[in-house]
């Protein structure tokens, strides 16, 4: 750890509204951040999460509400003044600077003598493993480099707040894996608070210590990736999170505790502490994930299970998915592990049992225009 | 290496195959390939020759003659007349002096204007790029007539004035340097807002965002960042209004009454009204040479801009 931050700060957002003309682009945001904590806004593009992080910003005004930073309002503060680094999403490396002189630039604008600018570029050159490129132009970097710099460039002014926006977007999937591991790490080492923007659901999941979903201007979901993963309050989330499979069905009403719902291919199945209760009759979905269903070769053998044949079987390496045609149109798709013990995968055209543990098969309302 | 070897393997077979026409095929595409360039460029290139490298060449050798026509021996005593003559030296340095001046007024004039075409949002922005280009879609003369009517002797502002009682007799606002660059600003602006506003809507946004969160005020954000990315717009729109304004005669001309004497009226003078052809190819020779200097410099300064 060779750059020591301020304190950190905590981050708040209350009521915060921003129209463009007659287009709500955020309405009604609220939220609180931790001092230190790692937060990512994620959703579909258009649902406000940029916005709302150039307003934290303070590259957009809100137009209601009140934004604080170590508990005081922003809203006024310039963005000059407010000591944020920001990660651009195409990095805004000046192309006219080289290396070295980008990172300076946040130094120079403090005051900071040349001698001390020199020492902290270095020590923040060495921390994000740039030694070497000093007098290189952006234009001469790859884009894992021109993401490193950007990163210097945020930090070496020990700023109160980490922004990042989309920030891996714009590297090929193994280098985002590594810069991944990278950025987590570096923010950990600071412990500077950091909010940053991604529509990539993995990202948010590996990078967070809290996923903040977002949807049409709203905060429709808050909590810990394994919370947002595990038990999405909506049907939006769970299929924006991750792959689910959903099933329409119908309730049939309640019995022994359970909720009982028909679905199109005529099976009944029983859900288990359902907490939402839906009156009989009423159209719903069963969401589920293809890692939660369990396949068994003997569909006869075991009470409950719903039946079903494999259509499909895509090999993934560590895993494969069988599509299993369960009847009424229904297609579910289970993952399993390929590990070695011997039991022998289903083939095309077996018949197969699918189970899932109580609590793993989720409800929603049916949706009007569900996808 | 590796496709060069798997282009030669893979001829080998084409070449054992009875394949009659294809290396003709192969000799049409290369001399096509030669052709299509010199074909593109043929008709300007000869245009260019005829109406401009032909001339230019017949006057640099009048230049250097006694007189013309007929004249005989080659001579340097024009370019000595010209350069070493105090009103010719006047007038050289007058014109750069026009130059230099309205090139300056232009560019302080027509940043703002480019930055707000470049990064306005308004709905107004392509009025003010209709207001900017609308001049250039009217003719030069027209222009200086417009002046003329608004500064003259019976102009609108000397009898605005006079009928105010601000002065009895009309104010000589014509016949000065002042009034010439006045006219060329006027005249050679769009082209300044143009090139300015052309480099200015290449810079990404975001580089001045990213500034300012960095700590840059507003002044010194403008002064780090966005100056030095559009500096060579205003350096390509200087060269471009540098170059017209000293070569501009009918502003001048008009605008000055004749007390505002440059290289182009000179040179007029020199051929039409004196008929001494070789002085005026002289002093034609050091505007053109004056207007090359200028061009090298600017070639010279931005050289390693081109090499990022």
């Amino acid at each position: 750890m060779t750059l020591r931050m301020a304190e950190p700060v905590s981050v708040s957002l209350d009521g915060v509204k921003k129209w463009y003309g007659s287009f709500a682009a955020v309405r009604d945001v609220s939220l609180a951040i931790a001092p230190g904590e790692i937060v990512s806004l994620l959703g579909p593009s258009g649902c406000g999460k940029t916005t709302t992080l150039r307003m934290i910003a303070g590259l957009e005004t809100a137009d209601e509400g009140e934004i604080r930073i170590a508990g005081q309002v922003v809203n006024d503060v310039a963005p000059w003044k407010r000591q944020i680094g920001m990660v651009f999403q195409n990095y805004a490396l000046f192309p006219h600077m080289t290396v070295e002189e980008n990172i300076a630039f946040g130094l120079q604008m403090q005051g900071m003598g040349r001698s001390g600018i020199a020492r902290q570029v270095r020590e923040a050159m060495a921390q994000v493993r740039l030694g070497g490129m000093e007098g290189r132009r952006p234009s001469q970097l790859s884009g894992g480099q021109r993401q490193r710099v950007a990163l210097a460039r945020a930090i070496v002014t020990r700023p109160r707040v980490l922004l990042l926006d989309e920030p891996l977007a714009a590297l090929d999937r193994k280098l985002r894996e590594q810069m991944q591991v990278e950025i987590r790490a570096l923010q950990r080492d600071l412990g500077i608070t950091t909010v940053f923007v991604t529509h990539d659901q993995e990202e948010a999941l590996t990078l967070s210590d809290r996923v903040v979903v977002m949807e049409a201007g709203q905060i429709v979901q808050s909590g810990t990736p394994a919370e947002i993963y595990e038990r999405p309050r909506s049907r939006f989330v769970s299929d924006f999170i991750g792959f689910t499979n959903a099933v329409a069905g119908t309730v049939e009403g309640i019995r022994e505790g359970a909720m009982q719902v028909r679905l199109a291919s005529g099976h009944v199945v029983p859900l288990e502490g359902a907490e939402a209760g839906f009156p009989a009759g009423h159209a719903v979905d069963l969401v589920i994930r293809p890692e939660k269903l369990r396949l068994s070769l003997a569909p006869e053998a075991r009470p409950g299970d719903i039946p079903g044949t494999v259509r499909h079987v895509v090999y993934m390496g560590a895993v494969t998915y069988y599509h299993v045609e369960i009847g009424g149109g229904a297609t579910l798709i289970a993952m399993m592990p390929n590990d070695a013990d011997g039991s022998g995968p289903p083939g095309q055209g077996s018949r197969v049992g699918l189970s899932w543990r109580p609590g793993h098969m989720l409800v929603f309302p049916r949706a009007a225009a569900a996808a | 290496m590796t496709r060069a070897l798997t282009e030669e393997t893979a001829a080998v077979p084409r070449m054992q195959q009875p394949a009659a026409g294809a290396a003709p095929r192969r000799r049409w595409r290369a001399l096509r390939q030669v052709l299509a360039p010199v074909l593109l460029l043929l008709p300007g290139a000869v245009l260019l020759a005829l109406v401009l490298v032909w001339p230019f060449l017949t006057m640099l050798g009048i230049s250097f003659t006694d007189r013309y026509p007929n004249g005989a021996a080659l001579t340097l005593d024009k370019y000595r007349d010209v350069l070493g003559d105090p009103y010719f030296l006047r007038i050289i340095l007058r014109t750069f002096g026009l130059g230099l001046v309205v090139t300056a007024i232009t560019a302080l004039l027509g940043y703002p204007v480019a930055w707000y075409l470049a990064r306005s949002r308004s709905r107004w922005k392509h009025l003010v790029f209709l207001g900017v280009i609308a001049p250039l879609l009217v003719s030069i003369v027209v222009r200086t007539m417009g002046w003329t009517i608004l500064l003259g002797n019976e102009g609108l502002v000397n009898s605005a004035l006079m009928a105010l009682g601000l002065t009895d007799t009309p104010l000589p606002l014509m016949q000065s340097f002042w009034s010439v660059v006045l006219g060329m600003v006027h005249i050679l602006l769009p082209f300044m807002v143009l090139s300015i506003a052309t480099v200015l809507g290449k810079i990404d946004p975001s580089l001045s965002e990213a500034a300012a969160l960095l700590g840059a005020h507003p002044v010194r954000n403008f002064l780090r960042v966005t100056l030095p990315l559009s500096a060579q717009g205003v350096a390509a729109g200087s060269v471009v209004v540098f170059c017209l304004s000293i070569g501009a005669y009918i502003t001048p001309l008009w605008l000055g009454r004749g007390q505002v004497t440059v290289l182009a009226i000179s040179i007029h003078e020199q051929m039409v009204v004196l008929v001494d052809w070789p002085t005026g190819a002289a002093a034609s020779m050091v505007l053109t040479i004056g207007t090359f200097v200028i061009l090298a410099l600017y070639g010279l300064a931005f050289a390693r801009h081109a090499r990022r």
